[in-house]
């Protein structure tokens, strides 16, 4: 394909390294210049650029096991969940945790480290679940996985809310969570998890992972077993999940298990399904992009000086808006604004690379 | 005993509520392979329009709640999934979880975020006695119901012609359109059929409340989708009874748990149903090798 | 030149029977391709009223794209794809079934779960608004179950439980109840036993002597040529041969025929 193209176009081929190069070289390009502009607008630039790391980072980890599955997860949340419950209970400090969480486990009240490392210990908690869970629901495709997901999303912040062992009780919220990564650290652990998906997805297991893609009856036929990669890809998957769910405490600093809910899922479902759902550049733009309206409408939402008339969005159009893309992406471009393919060196003819859906 | 009996009944309407539920999605997704998330939405806008007309005038509040369901799941018919139809299912899923978020916010916008009250049939809220057992008259009626709307629609599905080729295309789409089986007719009926379904639902769950607030259909829905998936959505008879499980699970763990457990009866029933999915990936009573299609 | 068969008993027939009749389907050029890959590569033939046309070749050959394409049930191009004069590009398979145009696809596809009187009534919903009425129907009915006596044995039982061959009378029954001018069947003989495959074909005959156009696409060569009036030999997309009933008995040009040589 690649080869054919390039031929019938008469042109000197690039070198493979530099397409290649290219498509990690695109995220994190784009995300280090948006990140430099968005820091420099205002304030309120600043604050939402936060949240855009942290769901840039749970997007990420979302489209690790989405992308080369083929397998929709409605409950990725759940592993945000574990993520943002191990940091808060690593980081708030005792007597804090003594107060708001009068029941908990001996070992987690006197646990405490470092924000870094509870960041790492996020990843490796959130990366177990995943590992357990995956064992027992890696072989249900469909709309099936995607209720299996869902469900364990909904168990998890059953147990959350409700266990006053792990937590407050249900209704009130963890408090007191220093604020110790600034947008400078944030900034590198997402880079670093983008170069984490890039690495997986150019790892043996992920591309036989794809290869069972697009046909799910046909790939164990041909000897791959897909059950075992698609344990791997959730596993990883979970714990980058989860290390979103660390930054995410750190960014918002209140933590509750209800706000693992239906909003937040569809919000990331719609970054990666508007951005695309089969590759890391897809993930990485819809992010962005989706964050960027966001930003704009949340202007809007409390009134924008726009030459003398001011401009105003009911409360809550945000969603109303995101939904309305999502849906016009899914009917005009359903493989997202990048069609689902990885970034493409601009300056030469079409490179097909291997990340790109085959079609 | 006595207390045994009640239960057994209110669980049975619990079942009943979220049978009716699955009934309606299922019967869409036999038809489009469209899991309807946004099907929650249905019900909230009955239940709106039940709340906000009942206290006018309840005849007409429970007609123009049948009206507004059947019109609010075509709408949503012709105005996205119409467009979507050659697309996957997990790309029609994502699309109605979009379009049931997107309801929520404009009803929101439209009603606010705090719910709205009023008594809906207030005279089903009592109990009767039955020779010595109380029962909750709404259970009762929820039963009645339910059992009268899946008589109808299993008459209309095999004694109609429309209803036939209703079955016809949710067997197999691409003949039933070779056999001239009108394909957006066929889809159209459904999602009615599923909006007066929805209305159904909604009447029972604003009696039993009395209020509604912009989210209010996500739950039945919910348990509603999760039964018809674990029962087995690609057949509709496996679908109604995965609801009415999950809505029986549901009531008797709530009255059985002891209370310091009590809390996690929705987890027990999440787990039940990643238990039933991983045991039986094609639901409890597919009919083994049933033929998959995705 | 082909010779038309003459029908007076139909009206429509009656009137054109002195020169020569307009084709029921009228196929020039016509190609279909699926992605990049080209699956029938301009394929011109045509139907006259009552007639039995047939079209063989090996697997691959784009024998059922053709078919799938005419029934609206696959995008093709064409210079012309014509039905009782009206085109069939850019309709929708439901229109072109209820316009009196009946394909059995291949693998016949009844509705196991379903009766075997519920299929029947089925085929009856393209038929919806033909002028002939209840007493018509109740006609074709009755006809449709004296062609296949097995059926009317098996009308409450589910379809799934009939054998193959007695799924396959099944198929062209529900298609025939429709009262189709044009039946197409997509190799009605594929897996049955050789007496189920006798009954399909003699079928196939009553149908085409009721007046009913026929294409029938088969593997059987030899079957298929000596009761057509033409048999197009179909390879790699293309027509690369025209056959006649007489050829049905030269076994030498049917073996070359099918392998393409």
């Amino acid at each position: 394909m690649m080869r054919r193209d390039r031929k019938a176009q008469g042109l000197v081929p690039v070198p493979e390294w530099v397409g290649d190069a290219w498509t990690i070289a695109a995220p994190l390009g784009l995300l280090y210049l948006v990140t430099a502009v968005a820091s420099g607008v205002s304030s309120s630039a600043r604050v939402d650029l936060g949240y855009m790391l942290v769901n840039l980072v749970i997007v990420v980890g979302l489209s690790i096991f989405v992308s080369n599955s083929g397998v929709l997860s409605f409950g990725h949340l759940a592993f945000v969940a574990i993520g943002a419950w191990t940091m808060s209970l690593l980081t708030i400090p005792v007597n804090m945790k003594d107060s708001i969480m009068p029941e908990l486990l001996p070992v987690l009240r006197d646990a405490s480290l470092p924000p870094l490392v509870a960041v790492l210990v996020a990843a490796v908690v959130g990366g177990v679940v995943a590992l357990l869970a995956g064992a027992a629901l890696m072989r249900l495709h469909g709309l099936e996985a995607g209720i299996a997901t869902f469900a364990l999303l909904m168990l998890v912040v059953q147990v959350l809310t409700y266990s006053t062992a792990l937590g407050p009780r249900s209704g009130q919220s963890m408090v007191g969570i220093p604020q110790s990564l600034d947008l400078q650290s944030m900034l590198v652990i997402a880079l670093l998890m983008v170069v984490v998906a890039w690495f997986y997805s150019r790892s043996r297991s992920a591309r036989l992972l794809r290869a069972s893609r697009d046909d799910i009856t046909a790939a164990p036929a041909s000897g791959i077993h897909v059950t075992k990669h698609r344990i791997i890809a959730f596993a990883i998957s979970g714990a980058v999940a989860a290390v979103g769910g660390a930054l995410w405490a750190q960014t918002n600093r209140v933590v509750q298990a209800s706000q693992f809910n239906l909003d937040f899922t569809f919000t990331t479902i719609a970054m990666l399904v508007i951005g695309g759902m089969f590759s890391l550049w897809g993930a990485v733009v819809g992010v962005i992009v989706v964050s960027v309206l966001n930003h704009v409408l949340g202007l809007l939402e409390s009134g924008l000086q726009l030459g003398g008339v001011i401009v105003s969005l009911p409360s809550g159009s945000r969603l109303i808006i995101v939904g309305l893309v999502l849906i016009v992406v899914l009917i005009l471009r359903p493989g997202g604004l990048t069609g689902g393919r990885e970034a493409r060196w601009p300056l030469r003819p079409k490179l097909a690379l291997g990340l790109s859906r085959n079609s | 005993m006595t207390s045994f009996l009640q239960a057994l009944i209110d669980a049975t309407s619990a079942g009943a509520v979220y049978a009716l539920a699955a009934l309606g999605i299922g019967l869409v997704f036999g038809v489009l392979r469209l899991a309807n998330f946004a099907y929650g939405e249905i019900i909230t806008a009955s239940a709106y329009t039940l709340i906000i007309v009942w206290p006018i005038n309840p005849v007409l509040a429970v007609l123009g709640a049948a009206v507004v369901g059947v019109a609010v799941a075509l709408l949503m018919n012709y105005a996205v999934f119409s467009w979507l139809r050659s697309q996957s299912a997990a790309t029609l899923l994502i699309a109605s979880f979009g379009l049931s978020i997107l309801l929520q916010r404009i009803y929101e916008g439209i009603f606010g975020a705090n719910v709205l009250s009023a008594s809906v049939a207030s005279g089903l809220s009592t109990s009767v006695n039955l020779g010595g057992v109380r029962l909750n008259l709404l259970s009762v009626v929820t039963i009645v119901l339910a059992a009268v709307l899946l008589v109808g629609v299993q008459l209309f599905l095999t004694r109609t012609s429309i209803g036939l080729q209703v079955q016809a295309a949710s067997a197999d789409f691409r003949i039933a359109r070779l056999l001239g089986v009108r394909s957006g007719l066929v889809i159209a009926v459904t999602f009615a059929i599923s909006g007066f379904i929805a209305a159904a639902v909604a009447f029972v769950l604003t009696v039993q409340s009395g209020t509604v607030g912009p989210s209010f259909g996500v739950q039945p829905t919910l348990f509603g989708l999760i039964g018809a998936v674990i029962g087995g959505l690609r057949n509709l008879r496996g679908a109604v009874v995965g609801g009415f499980v999950v809505g029986v699970a549901l009531s008797l763990l709530t009255s059985w748990l002891p209370p310091e457990i009590n809390p996690f009866r929705t987890a027990f029933v999440y787990l039940l149903v990643i238990a039933v999915l991983v045991l039986r990936p094609n639901g409890l009573f597919s009919a083994g090798a049933g033929k998959v299609r995705t | 030149m082909p010779e038309y068969p003459t029908m007076p008993e139909s009206p429509e027939n009656a009137a054109t029977s002195s020169a020569r009749p307009e084709p029921i389907l009228d196929v020039q050029n016509l190609t279909v391709a699926y992605g990049g890959v080209t699956a029938v590569a301009g394929v011109t033939f045509h139907v006259g009223p009552g007639e039995l046309v047939g079209i063989i070749g090996p697997n691959g050959a784009g024998k059922s794209s053709t078919l799938l394409a005419l029934a609206g049930a696959v995008r093709g191009k064409a210079d012309r794809l014509t039905f009782e004069g009206t085109s069939l590009l850019g309709r929708k398979p439901e229109q072109i079934a209820r316009s009196g145009f009946a394909l059995v696809p291949e693998g016949h596809h009844i509705f196991g779960a379903l009766s075997v009187s519920d299929n029947l009534r089925l085929g009856e919903v393209a038929r919806h608004g033909k002028g002939r009425g209840k007493e018509g129907l109740a006609a074709t009915r009755e006809w449709v179950l004296e062609l296949f006596p097995i059926l009317r044995e098996f009308l409450g039982r589910p379809a799934g439980l009939l054998s193959g061959g007695q799924q396959q009378q099944l198929a062209i029954a529900r298609a025939l109840l429709s009262e189709p001018r044009l039946l197409v069947l997509d190799e009605p003989s594929l897996g049955l036993s050789p007496t189920a495959i006798d009954t399909v074909f003699e079928a196939i005959a009553a149908v085409q002597r009721a007046g009913t156009a026929v294409l029938l696409v088969e593997q059987r060569a030899q079957q298929t040529v000596a009761a057509a009036a033409r048999t197009h030999v179909l390879g790699e997309g293309r027509i690369t041969m025209t056959l006649g009933p007489a050829d049905a008995t030269d076994a030498e040009l049917l073996a070359k025929a099918y392998l393409g040589s």
